[in-house]
């Protein structure tokens, strides 16, 4: 018996930390009304300046290929405490910096674009720290006193009860802070009516930028803290934003005590689990803890979401822009030509990275049906793609069925799980939806993913090349050639095909209703749009195709293993498909030739300098400047461009002198291709 | 094809009321916004519901429409009680309203916007023209629309770009490309000018020809007594009078509560 109290009782040490996490997320949400995502990332650099300024004495900066460092004290390190206070110092410029250059601009901004933006901070901190520091592990000598302490006939660290007590006391203060004095009173009242506040002389983002500056003091603080019982590296930090958002939606992110019990016992549950892992072996072995907090997030999602979300609120936002497709048809068959053409003319690298392109472009589709006509910010997509990439492989294998009935029926696995995540969409929007489809993503990568008998673990799972009416299509055959350029017509193929329905359904009447939805929910259901069934629908056709995409994905890799489906990659498809233009279908095009990582443009870059390990740091910049300067993404200047020029062409062609043409107008029905700017 | 085209009003029901509203009562927490508000709406009328601000209209159209929930009382429309039923069933069975704050879609066209109300819901066939022709059947309640409002000029422009009044008769416009059999207006000539108002009344007043009840809730008393057959005057949550416009007019309660103080307001 007593080893279950043990086990819960050292669980107070993370949980210590999704608590005050958590707490920031309260205090960042309530007082600049941000979801912010890149909580746990912040921790996870604050954590590293502390770490290097103890072991060498060096501090360090958020960027990468100029010298990230100075020396600022000897190299045998710094002492606890100056580093402690060094750093505490230093989140508080960080956190003031992020909020005035970042979150500022994006008061009034959709939430897309500030999901996007923390999203691109989470990304950027992760590839920065993954470029500076490497996934290596560090450890810490011990920070608050340890010596084991006898509780009740057991041996508990004593530094778990320290941090539990540090984070019990933070919380009722900031709690009592925000009752009873003015300062609290007036960020209630900020947040209530903004204008209201700043009539009574107080300015609502001043005092934002002070509670952002306090929320990133305490992650900071807890991501020292913490690193005595546990090993630091970019990965596991930043992925405390999962628990510490579940402590944060149970306390409705307003409640602070609620939110620090419900840190503590996500954290005590984490660690029990770890020891009914060894009671009740049926339980997966691996992933567990990981999956915990979704249960907790959907719990609270449930129980909450009518208070998260007042029914009716008017959002007066500027949505996305979404393209306006011409002529899909000849679009859709020139683009295929086009991609044909250039896999006769280049060399096999290329020949790769048009295939890579174009399966990701596949997987983008995905966000544009799903985020940019139906508005539901998903961040779980390319988990679906990789749900169906491993179920091909299973359906070839147990069942026999090859391309293209396998494939159909791996992408139909897809849209039941696809399902699932669109399921919370019925009840929420906005920001909270994208919570919970990363809580989704983030549970699929632990307990799917990692599972050995599903995904193969490390050694992956084979998947046989498609083959259609006894004509080979895989990517390798009896000779040496690799691409085999019947896969790279047949992929090409495949995505055009797909763009092509997309483009299809976009104009049709299912576009409509999409974007009918996307507009006002209120309304459209005034006029017989069945908002819900619109959403799920919406869901399963977006799984469908990021379905396909894992399959094609799945026929390339030859060997798919977990690790193409992480929870970093689906949070990666969404920024690229936000930079490209998340309401175009050429958004999603050019977020594969130009932002994939293994694109036909970074496989040219990669060849002059070696761009491939700056993705994760390129997207997660790209996607925060996307937010805050050019939500509609970068497509839409090149819509603009391409039908300014095809008038040109026009006209030339004619015999005409070009005429001014204002593009943001309408084009001509004439005009061929797709993409006009509106 | 079914529910959404309005049937030829048959003879003998041509005098039942399409609307019957018992003992309606909205509740919020010890608020009462509409207080056991009884009446009925007749076929192929056009019917007026006016009070001052705060009276509960909008309360009003939200809980025959299902936007909120009636805490007690029964609706029957077409003679099938409609109590708690969902937005969107209502308005495929024919009772559509329109909102007092405009509320279009903005990402798509004029036309979109009338389109995506006239052509038929089922997502499951929306789906099923994403490979095959769509049919242009749809196309004829969207046009009806579209003259019937006299916005075929703008057709193809975005709601951002049109005037407020315009704006305001897409909403409506909207609304009667669904087809309705009851339609309930919630203030649309709210920020219109003196002429467009006119302009408006005009147009509401040969919609029960079409084959479309109305039911007009709005506080220009102007517009309301001059094209509405029966008027019901609701204050505070009280329906304190109902009658033609000229009984309304003289009746002293409406007098007192409405007319006399509030007789400054446009």
């Amino acid at each position: 018996m007593s080893s279950y109290i043990l086990f819960l009782l050292l669980g107070l040490g993370s949980g210590a930390v999704y608590a005050v996490l958590g707490l920031g997320l309260v205090l960042k949400y309530r007082s600049a009304g941000v979801v912010d995502f890149a909580h746990g990332a912040v921790a996870m650099f604050c954590a590293y300046v502390y770490i290097e300024l103890r072991s060498n004495g060096e501090l360090q900066f958020p960027w990468i290929l100029i010298p990230h460092q100075v020396k600022v004290a000897s190299s045998n390190g710094m002492a606890v405490i100056p580093s402690i206070v060094i750093t505490l110092v230093y989140s508080a410029i960080l956190g003031l910096l992020f909020y005035v250059l970042i979150y500022r601009p994006l008061r009034r901004a959709p939430a897309l674009a500030r999901v996007g933006a923390s999203i691109g901070v989470m990304l950027a901190l992760e590839g920065i720290a993954i470029l500076n520091y490497s996934t290596f592990a560090l450890s810490s000598p011990p920070i608050l006193p340890d010596s084991p302490l006898h509780v009740a006939g057991l041996f508990v660290p004593s530094d778990r009860l320290y941090l539990a007590g540090l984070t019990i006391l933070v919380g009722f203060t900031l709690a009592a802070v925000y009752r009873f004095t003015r300062f609290g009173l007036i960020t209630r009242a900020a947040v209530e009516n903004e204008r209201g506040a700043a009539l009574l002389g107080h300015s609502s983002s001043r005092i934002a930028a002070y509670n952002w500056v306090i929320a990133t003091v305490l992650a900071a603080a807890a991501g020292i803290l913490i690193l005595p019982i546990t090993t630091l590296n970019p990965g596991t930090y930043t992925l405390f934003i999962v628990p510490a958002l579940g402590a944060a939606l149970i306390g409705r992110f307003s409640s602070f005590s609620v939110t620090v019990i419900a840190g503590l016992v996500i954290g005590m549950l984490q660690s029990e689990l770890t020891k009914l892992q060894t009671v009740w072996t049926w339980l997966p072995q691996q992933g567990l803890q990981d999956g915990l907090p979704f249960i907790f997030i959907m719990i609270a999602m449930i129980l909450l979401a009518r208070r998260l979300t007042p029914r009716g609120a008017i959002t007066d936002v500027h949505n996305p822009a979404v393209g306006r497709p011409n002529r899909p048809a000849i679009t859709a068959g020139s683009s295929a030509i086009v991609g044909i053409i250039a896999l006769l003319l280049v060399s096999s690298e290329y020949q790769s990275a048009i295939i890579s392109s174009a399966i990701t472009a596949c997987i983008c589709f995905s966000v544009v049906v799903i985020t940019g006509y139906v508005g539901q910010i998903s961040l779980a997509q390319n988990a679906l793609a990789g749900i169906s990439a491993f179920m091909l492989s299973h359906i070839a294998q147990s069942l026999g069925i090859g391309f293209p009935f396998g494939l159909i029926l791996a992408a139909l696995c897809a849209v039941a799980v696809g399902l699932v995540i669109g399921l919370p969409a019925v009840r929420v929007r906005g920001v909270n939806l994208a919570v919970t489809t990363l809580a989704t993503a983030a549970a699929l990568d632990a307990l799917v993913f990692n599972n050995t008998w599903f995904s193969g673990g490390y050694v992956g799972r084979h998947v046989g090349g498609p083959n259609l009416l006894g004509l080979n299509l895989a990517i390798v055959g009896a000779g040496r050639t690799y691409p085999r350029l019947a896969f790279g017509i047949f992929v090409v193929i495949m995505v055009a095909l797909v763009g092509f329905l997309v483009a299809r359904l976009r104009n049709g009447r299912m576009g409509r209703i999409f974007l009918a939805v996307r507009s006002n929910e209120r309304a459209a259901a005034s006029i017989g749009v069945d908002v819900a069934r619109t959403k799920l629908v919406a869901f399963a056709i977006a799984a469908f195709i990021a379905g396909i995409g894992g399959g094609l994905l799945a026929y390339q890799e030859q060997n798919i293993n977990p690790d193409a489906f992480t929870l970093w990659t689906s949070l990666t498809i969404l920024a690229i498909t936000y930079v490209g233009g998340v309401g175009r279908i050429t958004g999603a095009v050019a977020a594969g030739a130009l932002l994939a990582s293994n694109g036909v443009v970074p496989t040219l870059l990669n060849n002059v300098f070696n761009f491939n390990q700056y993705q994760l740091v390129i997207a997660g910049v790209l996607l925060t400047l996307t937010a805050v300067a050019n939500p509609d993404g970068m497509t839409k200047e090149m819509g603009a461009g391409m039908t300014k020029l095809r008038l040109k062409i026009v006209d030339a062609v004619r015999g005409q002198k070009p005429a001014a043409v204002g593009v943001t107008e309408s084009p001509p029905a004439s005009a061929p291709k797709e993409m006009v700017g509106r | 094809m079914s529910a959404s085209v309005p049937a030829a009003v048959p003879p003998d029901t041509a005098a039942a009321p399409i609307l019957e509203v018992q003992q309606l009562r909205v509740q919020y927490g010890n608020v009462v916004a509409v207080n056991d508000v009884s009446f009925g709406v007749k076929q192929g009328s056009v019917t007026g519901l006016i009070g001052p601000n705060g009276a509960g209209k909008t309360t009003m159209i939200d809980a025959l429409t299902g936007y909120t929930p009636a805490s007690h009382g029964t609706m029957h429309f077409e003679g099938q009680e409609i109590t708690g039923a969902r937005p969107h069933r209502l308005a495929r069975r024919g009772l559509v309203r329109t909102f007092q704050s405009v509320e279009l879609f903005n990402d798509l066209t004029v036309r979109e916007n009338m389109l995506v109300a006239s052509e038929p819901p089922g997502m499951l066939s929306a789906l099923g023209h994403v490979f095959w022709p769509e049919r242009r059947g749809a196309q004829e309640a969207a046009e009806w629309a579209l003259s019937l409002t006299e916005l075929a000029d703008v057709a193809d422009r975005v709601p951002t770009e049109l005037s407020h009044g315009q704006r305001k008769l897409v909403g409506v416009g909207r609304a009667l490309a669904r087809r309705p059999s009851l339609l309930l207006l919630d203030e649309p000539a709210a920020g219109l000018d003196t002429e467009e108002t006119r302009a408006l009344g005009e147009r509401l007043r040969t919609l029960p020809q079409n084959g479309v009840t109305v039911l007009l809730i709005d506080h220009d008393m102007g517009l309301v007594l001059s094209i509405c057959e029966r008027v019901m005057v609701l204050d505070f949550g009280n329906l304190i009078a109902q009658g033609t416009p000229a009984e309304i007019r003289a009746d002293q309660k409406v007098i007192e509560a409405y007319l006399g103080t509030e007789r400054g307001e446009p």
